[in-house]
């Protein structure tokens, strides 16, 4: 599904990832840890094809990333649902309209797809919220809204970096749930996140590989967490 | 809930108004030059046809005139041969000459105006010298070559003008876009991070400015065909200077132009920004 081989990216000279090889299969579930600047989100993006390798290989539903086309790539990154960190909003549109926005990019009929987006905003806990302009959210809000426009048209891989940076514990375990949830629908997922304690916790909910970025190398973890 | 794509970009009031405002100036400006293409056109055709046709004979003074009148009128294609009276004569020259054209001594020549289309210059030539005439046989190239070349001046510096007016609304759209683009960059980000093509995201700007262009333009155009009407009805411009419905397809078709400009500017403008990005 997702698989990067030997793989080297970095900015400037000095690179940030180097040789890295992991596979994600359908229906997995990976956290991706380590400590700040390590270079978790540069292998996110890398695996939505936000960003090229500089070497080595990355394969995407498919398509070697570097010798796709952009159209190629657009239509990629719409079988992908990402969670970004900083969630990235349409702020002039309500959030259902945001949470509607990867239907619209793919020429759905939105209003025929109302009911089901309906049922996706109770799901992640704001039906009540649906009108609301993004600015006006908490920080656990809008990671929930940026959580239900990923999975609005039921991607093949979702890919969350640190979704739970902006939110309490209570509220984080019901953010872990939801993509608990998910997975067990068949969703393969990846998590980013330096939060120790969720990782522990997803123990109870899903099974999860980690992998640990450490010096530019990802080696797989576990036993010591 | 139905989301319109064009409703992706946010509103923009101030980019939106300057691009409305540069391309109503930018279709009056348009008009105002083809307007004036036109009735230029309009003149030097009304003149050339005026003077194409006729013919003046120009015979010593004194010359009798009822033979050479009687055989011109013969001739293939002449359709009348009047001698132009003294008086009329001077009255052609008054504003030359002045007092002096009324001038009893003045020695006016024979002069005869022909009318027929084509004129059988050659064989009014023959016909003269078979006379034994010492003639002259105007046929008011020299008048008419000047005109049209005048006319087919005007139309190039016309058409010169209309380039420059719709190159600066290329300098200007394309501006306004990359601005927008520029202004827009997180949400160009947002939605290529839900997979919208460069195809989706460019048509909502290309969309936006070419109706704004068409807009602009159709109310640049509306004010000056007012203006343009009112100059000619009222005379101001000077006798036969006019337009016609034959002239509507062109002018009306300045604000399409102005769209179909718009729309290929902001398109290219656009899909350049966009592949500088992933």
């Amino acid at each position: 599904m997702i698989e990067l081989k030997n793989v080297t990216c970095g900015f400037g000279d000095r690179p940030l990832l180097s040789g890295v090889n992991i596979g994600l299969q359908p229906g997995s579930f990976h956290f991706l840890t380590g400590p700040s600047g390590a270079g978790k989100t540069t292998l996110l993006r890398l695996c939505y094809a936000d960003l090229l390798p500089t070497a080595g290989s990355v394969k995407v539903l498919g398509h070697e990333t570097s010798l796709a086309t952009r159209d190629e790539l657009a239509a990629m990154r719409r079988r992908i649902g990402v969670v970004h960190q900083d969630c990235q909003f349409l702020d002039h549109l309500p959030i259902e309209a945001n949470i509607a926005l990867p239907l619209v990019v793919s020429g759905s009929d939105v209003s025929a797809k109302r009911p089901d987006i309906k049922e996706l905003i109770e799901w992640v806990g704001l039906g009540d919220r649906a009108d609301a302009l993004p600015p006006v959210l908490s920080g656990g809000e809008r990671q929930r809204a940026a959580l239900a426009r990923a999975v609005i048209s039921s991607p093949d891989v979702l890919i969350a970096d640190e979704p739970t940076g902006n939110l309490d514990w209570e509220m984080s375990l019901r953010l872990l749930r939801l993509l608990a949830e998910l997975n067990r629908l068949g969703t393969a997922i990846l998590v980013a996140t330096h939060d120790l304690n969720l990782i522990r916790a997803a123990k109870t909910e899903v099974q999860a590989r980690i992998l640990r970025i450490r010096g530019g190398e990802v080696e797989a973890a576990g036993a010591d967490l | 809930m139905n989301i319109d794509p064009r409703a992706v970009i946010p509103p923009s009031r101030q980019s939106a108004n300057l691009t409305v405002l540069a391309a109503a100036a930018m279709g009056f400006l348009a008009v105002l030059a083809v307007s004036m293409i036109l009735i230029g056109n309009r003149l030097a055709a009304t003149w050339t046809t005026t003077l194409a046709g006729t013919a003046t004979l120009t015979l010593p003074s004194g010359t009798p005139t009822p033979d050479i009148l009687t055989a011109l009128i013969a001739l293939p294609n002449v359709t009348s041969a009047r001698e132009i009276p003294p008086d009329e004569q001077t009255a052609l020259l008054t504003p030359w000459l002045g007092d002096a054209a009324t001038a009893a001594d003045l020695p006016l020549p024979v002069l005869i105006e022909l009318t027929g289309e084509p004129m059988p210059t050659d064989k009014i030539d023959a016909l003269t010298k078979d006379m034994g005439l010492d003639a002259t046989l105007d046929t008011h190239d020299r008048w008419r070559d000047p005109l049209t070349a005048l006319a087919r001046r005007l139309g190039v510096v016309g058409l010169g003008a209309a380039v420059v007016v719709l190159a600066a609304l290329v300098a200007i759209v394309t501006l306004a876009a990359q601005a927008a683009l520029a202004a827009n960059l997180q949400v160009i980000r947002t939605l290529r991070l839900v997979g919208a093509s460069d195809t989706f995201i460019a048509r909502a700007f290309v969309r936006r400015f070419t109706l704004r262009a068409l807009g602009g333009a159709i109310a640049g155009t509306l004010v000056a065909l007012i203006l343009t009407f009112t100059l000619v009805t009222s005379g101001v411009l000077g006798d036969g200077v006019a337009l016609s419905r034959s002239d509507a397809p062109y002018l009306l078709a300045i604000p399409l132009l102005a769209a179909i400009t718009a729309f290929l500017a902001t398109r290219f403008a656009a899909m350049a920004t966009l592949k500088k990005g992933l």
